[in-house]
Formats: structure tokens, C-alpha cells, sequence
């Protein structure tokens, strides 16, 4: 995944489950009283966990590393269309929203939403 | 000291004509234990547990979802009489948070070259609770022939025929595929064995047939002729999973024993009924693998292509439905979406449907997947169609002067039970 992909500024290095070093595309956007986050799969780029399958854990550790008060987070997992025949490869987003556990992100759950309504969130 | 080795039993597909195997996980970890270790091994599908036997360590190794839940209890069987237990392998690794409550210790990755750390924490009465390796596979040139002298080899004949021997020449996988969770457990660079190694333990083999279960023969094209050019001289016919779509690495396949593949057939496409055929052009039959359920596949597309299969001349079919394994971008996306409504791990045999799918309800495609093996095998029973993949095998192994009789002494037993004629 090209870092010049629009929703797709850095690579993020994580530790992701049974410490096995992951890889994701990030997309930071902050505004006044919320950050937007968009972690983007890597898929065959990333050679540990799914950025789905560790979430919670991977919006804390962007939270730590960049600064963003947890309370602001807007975290957006996107998973990019990687042009393949099969249409679950097709390019989603979906709000996570997270309870707060102990001073940590717990309990994921997705909500789909639309690349325009990610663009309005961003203010793209 | 004494290593109990169990493989816990697991439910078969209720369609599928009953075969057993010699298990091929356990006898590889086996493989990485120190000499000198003492290894008594336990196929539950075969054979009963003796729960009153002692040991230094209970070792459970569990590669199928629908085997955890009998491991855990026969962990906590062997634990409530003071056993110490480890668990290991794919399904270990697929399960190791809740596998934890049920063991003493839990093994992550890849055994090779780590075993001797394991046991000697253990003598030391410091076994740790969970072992974690993954993402760190040993080298290859470590995996060393199978233990396969600790298979009670009679109780894997059906009616004198020896079932095919288990055998690997690489780990890992570069592709990452919908439903599939070997990216996850064996990393996602292809690995390859040496040749000389692969070349030793099929010198250990005492057995004309094989099944060889790499992830896929389509990973690497160079290697994949290089390894058929190293089977050639060891005369055994073997099945595999896909073999590279070219026509040199078909000839290698065919000279180096190629028996039939499994190959996977996802649409209806000239593609695939050119793929069956270039298998069969080689002498290299086809059981075709469909998965039904998938999120791209209504009623009517599922109709379509059991339609098609009665076009491309498959030799077998086995069919599945879409099972959502953990660490696997299906169960991701199932989770995300909130259409897993099963999560008992006994129904994950791919033969149930666990999930809601997107074009039909689960009742809806439960009774296509069940009449998906009703009409392929309507005309022609599936015993039928092993019989003549079979004959086939035979006629091979009669040219080149490798045929075994089928054993006298077991013509009357069937996977270790007298046959009721």
C-alpha cells in the first residue's frame, strides 16, 4: 500500500497479538475537540495480526504514540479495495467504537459507514 | 522421561465416506523432541485414552476447531490426577486463550529447536504457562523425518488398503486467502525444506501413497519443479493441493507420481474448466474443493455451479460451507458485522452452518450444501468414484512395478474394526 494512497499518510508499526510485529496504513486528521483516526489494513503487507482483530489494542498505542486524548479518538478502520474478483475484498470503512476498561479501549464494535461520510469526517 | 502424545477425536463430516488418516502433526512434533524421550502416542479417533496411564507430560496436539473442546477435556481429565499438560499445534494456536484455563502450559509456533528449553523447565518444575514463538519459525533444515514409527500403522488400512502416509516439503504461505488461517499460524513467507531433507524423510517412508499437504504446490515454480525432480526416484503416487498452472511443472507433477489434486472451484469461469483439463491432459485426477456460502453467492449461483461441475469432468467433490475460523479475515468480518450466531467450536466441521449468510438464510444454504452432495454423487455413489480414482492409482503403480497388494491379514478390518459383512 502506497503511502500516497488518500487515506493513507504512514506506515504504523504495532505490536500486535502474541507480539508478533504488525503493520498498518494510518491517517491522522485532528480538529478541534476530535482526532479522526483511519487504520488501514495492509493485508499481504503486514506480516502479523489484522488491525481488525486487534483494535482495541491498536487505538491505545495510537493514542500513546501520537498524542490524542482518548476521549477525542475517532478510530475508522478501512479495509482497501485490492481489486481482486471476490467482492468481500472490496474497500470498506466502519466506526469502531470502544468502551473504556481500566484506563483502556475494550469491547470493539464496527458500524459500516461510506467513504463520503469519511470524507466529511476528515474534512476532505 | 515419558511424553503421553494425544491427538484428540473429532466428529466427521456427516457425508463423507469415512477414512482416517495417519496424523501428521503430532508425529512431526515428535520429531522435535530430544532423543532418549519416550514417546507414547494416542490417535483418538482410533483408539481409546487411558486416562489411569502416568506421565512426565501430557501433550495434546489439536489441529482442527472441532478437536479443542475434547482436548480441553482430556487436559482437565489428566489435570484432576495431577498430570501436567501442554498443548500445541494449529488449532492450539487458532484457540490459546481459552486452550490457556485448560493446561498447565500453552506452546505457540513452531516446536523445532525449542523442545529441549520446554523440558528442561519442566524438570526443573518451572514450566512456563504459555511458550510463545510465534512469529519466530525456526530454520527449516530443522524439521526432520515424521516420527512415524509411533503410528500403530495397522488401524490405518481399510479392507487391506493402506491409507496414504502424510507428508510436508514447506511451511508457510504467501497468499492470504478469505477463509483460510495459515498466514496467521505459519507466517506468510513461503519456507521450503532442502531438498536432502526432503529426500531423507521420503527415504523413511514406508508406504507407496502419500498426501502431500503443503498449503499449495502453486507458490514457488522454480522450487515446486525442483521438488518433483527430487520425488521422481522414490516412485510414490501422492495427492496434493494445487499444483502451479503451467505445463513443465504439470509434467514434473506427473512424472514425480501425481495421483490427483484438490483443487478449488470457486466460479463457473472457462478458467476453471481449463485448469480441471490441463490436470487431467497430465494423467492427474481432480477432486474439486467448493466452499459454499460465500458473501458473492446467491441461490441461483450455487445451483449454477453444481451444474457446472457436471461439466468438467471433476473425479471428486467435496463440499463445505463457510466456517468463520478464528484468524481469518472471514471471522473478521462475520465479528464486524455481528452474523457469527454460533460459537460452539463441536459445529465448526465446515459442514454446519455457523453464520448468517448475505444472500440466504442459514437453513436456506444448510440444505444446499446437502444438496450439493446429494447430486453430484446422484448417479454415481462417492464410493464409486474413489473406486475408479483408485483404479487408477493402480494402473499406474502396475506400469512402473510399485503396486502393493492389499494386505490378507486385514481385508477383513476397516480402520481397526472387523468389518460387519
Amino acid at each position: 500500500m502506497k503511502t500516497d494512497d488518500k487515506y493513507v499518510d504512514r506506515h504504523y508499526h504495532f505490536k500486535g497479538k502474541w507480539d508478533v510485529p504488525g503493520l498498518c496504513g494510518l491517517k491522522i486528521v485532528r480538529k478541534a475537540g476530535q482526532t479522526v483516526v483511519i487504520a488501514t489494513n495492509l493485508y499481504d503487507e503486514n506480516p502479523g495480526t489484522s488491525i481488525s482483530r486487534w483494535s482495541a489494542q491498536l487505538a491505545d498505542s495510537v493514542c500513546r504514540d501520537f498524542d490524542i486524548p482518548p476521549g477525542e479518538l475517532l478510530f475508522i478502520e478501512r479495509n482497501p479495495d485490492i481489486h481482486s474478483r471476490l467482492a468481500f475484498y472490496q474497500e470498506t470503512f466502519d466506526i469502531v467504537s470502544f468502551d473504556r476498561v481500566d484506563g483502556r479501549f475494550a469491547n470493539p464494535v464496527w458500524k459500516r459507514i461510506s467513504h463520503e461520510e469519511v470524507d466529511e469526517l476528515t474534512g476532505k | 522421561m515419558k511424553i503421553k502424545l494425544i491427538y484428540p477425536g473429532w466428529p466427521k463430516l456427516k457425508n463423507q465416506t469415512e477414512f482416517n488418516l495417519p496424523p501428521h502433526g503430532p508425529v512431526v512434533f515428535a520429531a522435535a523432541l530430544p532423543a532418549g524421550v519416550e514417546i507414547e502416542f494416542t490417535d483418538e479417533n482410533m483408539q481409546s485414552v487411558n486416562f489411569d496411564d502416568t506421565a512426565d507430560l501430557v501433550c495434546i496436539s489439536m489441529m482442527l476447531t472441532s478437536q479443542v473442546k475434547r482436548g480441553w477435556e482430556i487436559a482437565d481429565n489428566f489435570r484432576a490426577r495431577g498430570q501436567k499438560v501442554l498443548f500445541g499445534g494449529i488449532s492450539t494456536m487458532l484457540h490459546a486463550e481459552e486452550t490457556l484455563q485448560h493446561a498447565n502450559s500453552v506452546f505457540m509456533g513452531e516446536a523445532e529447536g525449542h523442545m529441549e528449553e520446554v523440558l528442561a523447565d519442566l524438570q526443573k518444575g518451572r514450566l512456563k504457562k504459555l511458550y510463545n514463538f510465534m512469529g519466530k519459525q525456526p530454520g527449516t533444515q530443522l524439521i526432520g523425518p515424521a516420527r512415524r514409527d509411533l503410528l500403530e500403522r495397522d488401524l490405518y488400512y481399510h479392507k487391506g488398503v493402506q491409507m496414504v502416509d502424510l507428508f510436508h516439503a514447506s511451511r508457510g504461505c504467501k497468499f492470504n486467502c478469505y477463509p483460510c488461517a495459515v498466514s496467521f499460524l505459519g507466517g506468510r513467507n513461503f519456507r521450503a525444506r532442502p531438498f536432502e531433507r526432503i529426500a531423507e524423510e521420503l527415504d523413511t517412508i514406508d508406504n507407496n501413497r502419500l498426501f502431500v499437504v503443503d498449503n499449495t504446490l502453486a507458490q514457488d515454480k522454480e522450487w515446486t519443479k525442483e521438488l518433483f525432480r527430487t520425488m521422481i526416484p522414490f516412485r510414490k503416487k501422492w495427492c496434493s493441493h494445487t499444483i502451479h498452472d503451467d505445463p513443465d511443472v504439470l509434467d514434473l507433477a506427473a512424472q514425480a507420481g501425481a495421483w490427483y489434486v484438490y483443487q478449488a472451484v470457486f466460479d463457473t469461469s472457462d478458467y476453471i474448466k481449463e485448469r480441471v483439463k490441463r490436470y487431467h491432459d497430465h494423467g492427474i485426477g481432480v477432486e474439486g474443493t467448493i466452499l459454499l456460502g460465500m458473501d458473492n453467492q446467491t441461490e441461483d449461483d450455487i445451483k449454477r455451479l453444481l451444474d457446472f461441475l457436471g461439466e468438467i469432468n471433476l473425479d471428486l467433490a467435496e463440499f463445505t460451507v463457510l466456517t468463520p475460523f478464528p484468524e481469518t479475515k472471514s471471522y473478521d468480518d462475520m465479528l464486524k458485522e455481528g452474523r457469527i450466531f454460533d460459537h460452539d467450536w463441536n459445529h465448526y466441521t465446515a459442514d454446519t452452518v455457523v453464520f448468517k449468510p448475505r444472500h440466504m438464510s442459514p437453513e436456506r444454504l444448510q440444505e444446499l450444501y446437502h444438496y450439493a452432495w446429494d447430486s453430484f454423487y446422484a448417479t454415481e455413489s462417492q464410493e464409486q468414484k474413489m473406486f475408479k480414482l483408485m483404479m487408477k492409482v493402480v494402473e499406474k503403480e502396475m506400469e512402473d512395478g510399485t503396486y502393493r497388494k492389499p494386505r490378507k491379514d486385514l481385508m477383513e478390518t476397516s480402520f481397526g474394526k472387523t468389518l460387519d459383512r
